[in-house]
């Protein structure tokens, strides 16, 4: 589906973002190579949401296999099933308008389009049920080490949706817990000696009077 | 933009990928910042203790939360006030600039918070060039010590965004954003609107206002020229007026009264309070719970034309007087190809959603010759609703065929259908 109709104006961006949303499949699927050599294949409306693949089209060498660097299958699999899931319904102008990396290098400029907001009284918070799938896809990762690839190669691909989802799960099980708990969750190996340890705490003594 | 930040990290990360347990020692610094960007700036500072890579890192972060009241937070802002404090004092001098910092405070329901300091770490987070503010208070436990002078409050080359929710002391020129030119996203919820004397900014692009309490005594001129989308609730006190704004691409205005038949309405001067300045958008919503609120009908009379309106979205507050004389707007959207009536029904989801593709018929004057769809939108099928559709019908050629019902719960099918057939097809 195409971002809202408004007739705001639209940058080529958004012009080129449309009309690979209406499933204008010029070329075929994307061949993404995996580290080991294997390919996983991934349709060009999903490609759309990774900026990387999206200038690579838009530069006419997108053809042939991509090779995604320290990439492994499994990740791939995933990167490309999230991607296909939210395609759909990939709004890049509202999605670049979150805010969610407020530091960006340089100045964002913003189009107006991505002001639009849809014209309805009452918003559902989740109409494509996209959230529900996003907190299934997250838990139904195995382990830690998992997330992190997939943090690792979301950003690699620049896909910001996905590097977002996963920063948050890693920030959830960050959340209201002290050091030791954080180290367990996330299996941080704890490399200070027990002087330096002291020394960072007393350092930072205010921060930790509870 | 974190594509910026990948091509250079990630070939690093990806050479040396650590086999073994500490996996997250393979996120490049970036990814590792934006994760601290989602946490309370306690946990942040803490992070210091988790191993030797992260001992400064807290230092270089451009978001701050200061959260309380929470789950896992402290429970109020009495709890955390020396560390904010202790913690922005160390940004001023570090000099780090701050991209958003983020306030969310439970004020102690036993205890009168100093407004004083508030005032202070604003100030504070404005100088450290903060770009995206954000105040969200709960309770109302405060003392009223903001300075009174004349002085527009934001002061600052940075700021882009700001939003405040339960933020009920303002000063007058609390709202007059001309020393921060760079401010293009305001947003403003459940505040008492009182006593600012005007909002106004020339860069703002997005302003959105929900449940705003208004003055009784007089209307809050809102000047923002470049405004690119508008969000008004008026949940109580007059209806603020509206500058034009030529870029307006969206707006939703929904109003509850106070400016009810039984106040004075001719206090206005012969002057549009909304509508003028809304005649630039392209996509409108105008609403109000209450049938006895005159503005927009009175409006009607001081507004030229919607001259670039394509899609417009009516309550059933358009449908009185009966005659239906409110729906003399859609004779001012030359361009309009969409319309939607909600009707006695609140949505998202409505019981009854009926899409009719139309032509209007040829010589119609009272409504667009490009006008392509109606869409109603109600609990059920009653005479009210028929009623409004008998009248559109008469400037309409309903088109059979896109005929498109979503009947939901007790209504029949096939009733809907049967009255259709007699009314519009026969």
């Amino acid at each position: 589906m195409a971002p809202p109709a408004t007739d705001a104006a639209t940058t080529k961006q958004e012009q080129q973002h449309a009309a690979g949303g209406e499933g204008v499949e010029v070329g075929g699927d994307l061949r993404l190579v995996a580290e080991c050599g294997t390919v996983v294949r991934l349709s060009r409306s999903a490609a759309r949401m990774s900026t990387t693949l999206f200038d690579m089209i838009e530069a006419g060498c997108a053809e042939g296999g991509i090779p995604i660097k320290g990439a492994d299958v499994g990740t791939l699999r995933l990167v490309a099933a999230y991607c296909e899931k939210h395609a759909p319904h990939y709004d890049p102008v509202a999605s670049a308008a979150r805010l969610r990396d407020p530091f960006p290098p340089f100045p964002i400029e913003f189009t107006p389009a991505s002001y639009a907001v849809k014209p309805v009284t009452q918003l559902d918070p989740d109409p494509h049920g996209l959230e529900a799938w996003d907190r299934k896809f997250i838990s139904d990762l195995p382990d830690n080490s998992a997330l992190f690839n997939l943090i690792i190669v979301a950003n690699l691909m620049a896909i910001e949706d996905l590097v977002d989802l996963g920063c948050t799960a890693v920030a959830d099980k960050m959340r209201g817990k002290t050091p030791d708990e954080i180290r367990v969750a996330l299996d941080i190996e704890n490399d200070y000696t027990p002087e330096q340890e002291a020394e960072v705490r007393r350092e930072n003594a205010w921060a930790f009077e509870d | 933009m974190l594509p910026q930040k990948a091509p250079k990290n990630a070939s690093a990360a990806a050479a040396d990928l650590v086999e073994g347990r500490d996996h997250i020692s393979n996120l490049p610094d970036g990814v590792l910042q934006h994760i601290l960007s989602f946490l309370p700036a306690q946990d942040v500072v803490r992070t210091c203790l988790l191993a030797k890579r992260w001992r400064h890192m807290w230092e270089s972060t451009t978001v701050l939360r200061f959260v309380c009241g929470g789950l896992k937070e402290p429970g109020s802002v009495e709890e955390i006030k020396e560390f904010v404090d202790h913690l922005l004092r160390l940004r001023i001098r570090g000099g780090t600039p701050l991209d958003t910092c983020d306030f969310r405070f439970h004020l102690d329901e036993n205890k009168d918070f100093d407004m004083s300091r508030i005032v202070l770490w604003i100030r504070i987070a404005l100088q450290c060039k903060v770009r995206v503010l954000q105040f969200i208070f709960v309770g109302d436990n405060y003392q009223d010590i903001l300075p009174q002078d004349d002085h527009p409050f934001f002061i600052s080359q940075y700021l882009k965004k700001l939003e405040l929710e339960n933020f009920n002391e303002m000063v007058p020129r609390f709202l007059d954003f001309s020393c921060c030119p760079f401010l293009e996203d305001l947003e403003i919820v459940y505040c008492a609107l009182v006593r600012p004397k005007l909002i106004s900014s020339q860069s703002l692009k997005c302003l959105t206002i929900k449940r705003g309490y208004f003055s009784y005594e007089w209307r809050l001129p809102i000047r923002a020229p470049n405004l690119v989308s508008l969000w008004l609730e008026v949940s109580d006190g007059r209806t603020p007026s509206l500058q034009r704004m030529p870029s307006l691409l969206t707006a939703v205005v929904k109003i509850h009264g106070y400016d009810l038949n039984t106040v004075d309405s001719d206090y206005d001067n012969n002057q549009s309070i909304l509508l003028q300045g809304l005649s630039a958008v392209q996509n409108l919503v105008l609403i109000s719970p209450d049938i006895e609120m005159f503005i927009f009908r009175r409006d009607l009379k001081f507004c030229s034309s919607f001259n670039k309106l394509k899609s417009l979205l009516l309550d059933e507050y358009w449908c009185e007087p009966a005659d239906f004389s409110a729906l003399a707007c859609l004779k001012l959207s030359p361009v309009l190809e969409k319309l939607t009536l909600q009707l006695y029904s609140k949505g998202p989801k409505h019981k009854v959603e009926i899409k009719l593709g139309c032509k209007p018929l040829e010589m119609s004057a009272a409504i667009s010759q490009h006008f392509k769809m109606l869409e109603i939108k109600c609990e059920v099928y009653d005479d009210r609703v028929h009623n409004v559709l008998m009248f559109l019908s008469k400037q309409l050629n309903i088109y059979h065929e896109q005929v498109d019902f979503v009947p939901v719960g007790e209504l029949e099918y096939d009733e809907v259908i049967k009255e259709y057939d007699e009314e519009l097809f026969a």
